[in-house]
């Protein structure tokens, strides 16, 4: 079996022409019986012939019943006992058997003819060919054969010192579009807005034609979405497939993943390949085909169509853990342990593996206690391109540095993803972790100090003291009484201060005023002092002390000298001061039992003083009370 | 003599409790060095019902929260120690680093000047001390108009002194009592849960305005039911359910 090498990326492409060279005439290994029907042209001149070839393949000799011809319409089958031919190929120790059977038809008449279908027997099961059509062109369309008089002897070496000549020169027949194309197929063109994309890119070319110096001639381009190269078979085996009746080489070329960034209708470029292709030659002339074989490659261009796909948006709501994770994922934490010391560290993975575009996965959310210093995750990502999908495994892995002892909860983590398959969100949650951190919880190494001492960033180590106690929720101020208390209590010592130095200054400055506030406490001293001797019965001094009480007063009231006055002068003061007369004639009358009481006293009785005292009372009274009432 | 049993019963009695709290606040802190932190917060809690409220408790329960990575309650506490006491820089420096980690980013709606003034008085000085000490310079102002009043005559220090003492009497009154009516912090609150909802309308239909998130201080201005008419630090206001608020 003869080997090919072949790369799909563009420096192998640059191989591609040597390597189907090597491979143009090689066999397809199968392991499964194969049976397909073929043509040698689907379009033919009405002078030539064509051939029609049943191959089956993956069988072993003698399981296989030899076919009938079809029915030709518009073809006219020139001998119906089939050319066969066996052939074995060996490849990774598997041998496998082919075999063919082939029929010459010539055409009718032009137009469009068809070959019908035939019923192949392999082994116990039947196999139907499909029904291939044929066009049927006149023959001055198709390009001229050498012209070989039937009468002139085939001369092998006329072609080596014979200059040629149109007549014995062969038409190079052209490239056609049906020889040699490219087809591109995605697996999906309806996708939501970062979904995965398979888009492959298929090489058909004849059977027979040779390629060489093969390469991309742009840059295939695919805006609007995230590219991702799968792998293809680097020595690549053609596949001999049949394509509306003629028998193709396939090689994949490319296969990418794509998947559309933006939602709209996006384009992927057409995949542009030169190369230069040596068709089958028409002469059956040895030598020349030998020595002409350079000037008969051609130069082709190949373009593959390009490719629209439709993006659509996600559905909304999505979840709030989603991050626009579009595929088919797994989900998985790990911690590598739960018991460590203060300032030691835990290295806790989320891992996220899937077919997806893992390189754009988003590390899911992740709050640790604050206890915890977290440091950025180191992210690992493989991916798996030998697949039809791009898959592989994304892990962040953090780093947590414990700043202090105590059991921690490493909350759950969620991760979803939007299955595009079952069209709904997929969220996954981690079971919370408790971590056990013990030591002294002092302040780590790497948390710096500021000036004053409080960490950089952390907040400051706790209060040893409580501080000031004060009332929770305290009455506000203005509702309360003291405040009000301790301002008006003041003012009212302030009233009061005031009050009493206005009175001592109005009895310093007012001798009317003084001796009239006296009057009453002197009047009253005096009387007490009567009261004294009349209990000691010292008649002379009682009444002496009465009288002086009782004048005392009227001077102090009236303000004038009460002991200048005669009793006439007094009655007139009084008198003028409004005193009624029956006040002032009992005034008259107590003086005068006075005045018998101090200079004839043994004509008073005993119980005269205490009336006289009585009557001095009361008399001081009612004069008060007229005084201040005419006042 | 009633008044002074009463006094000192009284005395005694906020003694006792003052005791209690302190123990309360030595075992939560102790459970906090330990890295128990729920079990240190829920000591903590304890003194609320003791009735008495200090600095150092209030940060401790801030830093057990901060642990245990919630913002919003941490936040809240921090909040309060700094009204008890301004002036400590661990609380502020604290209150700082946890606020770096509120998610949501607003710019600060400026005050009027008379409450920034306000507010740096309150926050220097406080209202206890305002108060006392617009009730000294009064006793001291009203002592010596008595001493004016006895005397008759006054020399120019003396007459300095007593203005002195007015104006001051004056401001200090007015400024604690002012702050006692109208606080200089408004009622304010702190979100305690992941993300809170703030509509147009108070109606869980009513179209949402803006999203906030845990740790933000909102200003509470109005309660319909259940619905809290907030203002955003910003100046946008909006209606939010009052559950996932802290009163701060």
């Amino acid at each position: 079996m003869k080997s090919l090498s072949f790369s799909a990326s563009s420096e192998a492409l640059l191989g591609l022409g040597l390597a189907l060279v090597l491979f143009a005439t090689g066999e397809v290994a199968a392991q499964e019986v194969k049976v397909s029907a073929s043509i040698s042209d689907s379009t033919i001149g009405t002078e030539e012939a064509l051939m029609y070839t049943i191959t089956i393949e993956g069988v072993t000799t003698g399981a296989t019943q030899m076919p009938t011809a079809p029915e030709g319409d518009g073809l006219e089958l020139l001998k119906s006992s089939p050319n066969t031919q066996s052939s074995v190929s060996i490849l990774n120790g598997a041998v496998t058997q082919s075999f063919s059977y082939s029929w010459t038809y010539r055409p009718e008449r032009e137009g469009t003819a068809r070959l019908g279908s035939t019923t192949v027997r392999v082994g116990n099961k039947a196999y139907r060919t499909n029904e291939i059509t044929v066009h049927v062109v006149p023959q001055s369309e198709r390009p001229k054969r050498r012209v070989q008089s039937s009468q002139r002897r085939f001369d092998p070496f006329s072609s080596l010192f014979r200059a040629p000549s149109p007549e014995t020169t062969p038409e190079i027949r052209r490239v056609r579009e049906n020889d040699i194309f490219i087809r591109a197929i995605p697996n999906r063109t309806k996708v939501v807005q970062n979904e995965q994309v398979i888009i492959e890119y298929q090489l058909f070319f004849r059977e027979g034609i040779q390629l060489r110096q093969s390469r991309l001639t742009d840059s295939w381009d695919a805006e609007g979405f995230w590219r991702e190269e799968l792998e293809v078979e680097t020595r690549p085996i053609p596949e001999i497939v049949v394509e509306n009746g003629l028998r193709y080489n396939k090689i994949i070329l490319k296969r990418a993943a794509v998947f559309p960034t933006y939602v709209g209708n996006l384009s992927v470029d057409p995949l542009r390949i030169e190369s230069e292709a040596l068709l089958p030659s028409l002469s059956n002339d040895p030598f020349q085909l030998l020595f002409s074989m350079r000037n008969r490659f051609q130069p082709v261009k190949l373009v593959s169509p390009s490719i629209r796909v439709e993006s659509s948006p996600l559905p909304d709501p999505a979840p709030d853990s989603f991050s626009g994770a579009v595929g088919t994922y797994e989900f998985s934490t790990r911690i590598d342990r739960t018991s460590i010391l203060v300032g030691e560290s835990i290295q806790f993975t989320v891992t996220i593996s899937g077919a997806g575009n893992l390189a754009t996965l988003d590390a899911p959310g992740f709050s640790p206690p604050a206890a915890f210093e977290l440091y950025e995750p180191r992210v690992s990502l493989n991916l798996n391109r030998n697949g039809r999908m791009l898959s592989g495994t994304k892990s962040f892995t953090y780093v947590l540095v414990a700043r202090t002892n105590g059991n921690f909860e490493i909350p759950p983590v969620e991760f979803t993803s939007y299955n595009p398959r079952s069209k709904k969100y997929v969220s996954n949650r981690s079971d919370p972790v408790t971590v056990t951190v013990t030591g002294t919880a002092t302040t780590p190494a790497s948390v710096v100090a500021t000036t004053n001492g409080l960490p950089v960033d952390d907040v400051a180590a706790p209060f040893s003291q409580a501080g000031d106690w004060t009332r929770l929720n305290p009455v506000p101020y203005h509702t309360m009484a003291w405040p009000y208390a301790a301002l008006i209590f003041p003012l009212l010592i302030l009233g009061f201060v005031f009050g009493i130095q206005r009175y001592q200054n109005k009895l310093a400055g007012d001798i009317t005023f003084a001796r009239n506030r006296r009057a009453h406490p002197l009047a009253k001293k005096n009387l007490k002092k009567a009261l004294v001797l009349m209990k000691k019965a010292e008649t002379i001094h009682f009444f002496a002390e009465l009288e002086r009480a009782i004048l005392g007063f009227i001077g102090d009231r009236l303000n004038v000298s009460e002991r200048g006055l005669t009793r006439n002068q007094l009655d007139d003061s009084l008198r003028r001061a409004d005193v009624p007369e029956s006040l002032r004639t009992g005034l008259k009358e107590l003086l005068n039992i006075c005045d018998r009481g101090r200079f004839a006293p043994g004509e008073i009785g005993s119980g005269k003083l205490e009336s006289a005292y009585e009557d001095a009372s009361a008399l001081i009274v009612a004069l008060g009370a007229s005084l201040d009432g005419n006042s | 003599m009633l008044a002074c049993i009463f006094t000192l019963v009284y005395a005694s009695s906020a003694r006792a409790q003052i005791t209690d709290a302190t123990q309360v606040f030595d075992r939560g802190t102790q459970a906090l060095h330990q890295g128990a932190y729920s079990e240190a917060i829920t000591i903590f809690g304890k003194a609320d019902s003791l009735g008495f409220e200090s600095p150092g408790l209030y940060y401790n329960r801030a830093v057990a929260f901060y642990r245990l990575d919630q913002i919003g309650q941490s936040i809240r506490y921090l909040r309060r120690a700094r009204a008890l006491d301004g002036d400590d820089p661990r609380i502020q420096h604290s209150l700082s680093i946890v606020s770096a980690r509120i998610e949501d980013k607003y710019s600060e709606l400026p005050a009027p000047i008379w409450k920034r003034l306000q507010r740096i008085a309150v926050e220097s000085i406080g209202v206890n001390t305002m108060i006392a000490l617009g009730v000294g310079f009064y006793l001291a102002m009203i002592f010596l108009i008595i001493m004016r009043i006895r005397r008759a005559s006054e020399g120019p220090w003396q007459r300095r002194l007593k203005y002195f003492c007015t104006l001051n009497a004056f401001l200090f009154l007015f400024g604690g009592f002012s702050s006692s009516v109208w606080p200089a912090y408004p009622d304010e609150s702190v979100v305690v849960t992941a993300e809170l909802l703030v509509r147009e309308q108070p109606d869980s239909d009513a179209s949402i305005s803006d999203r906030i998130h845990e740790g933000l201080v909102v200003s509470l201005l109005t309660r319909v039911g259940d619905w809290v008419l907030i203002q955003l630090p910003n100046g946008a206001q909006g209606w939010i359910t009052g559950d996932g608020l802290g009163a701060i």
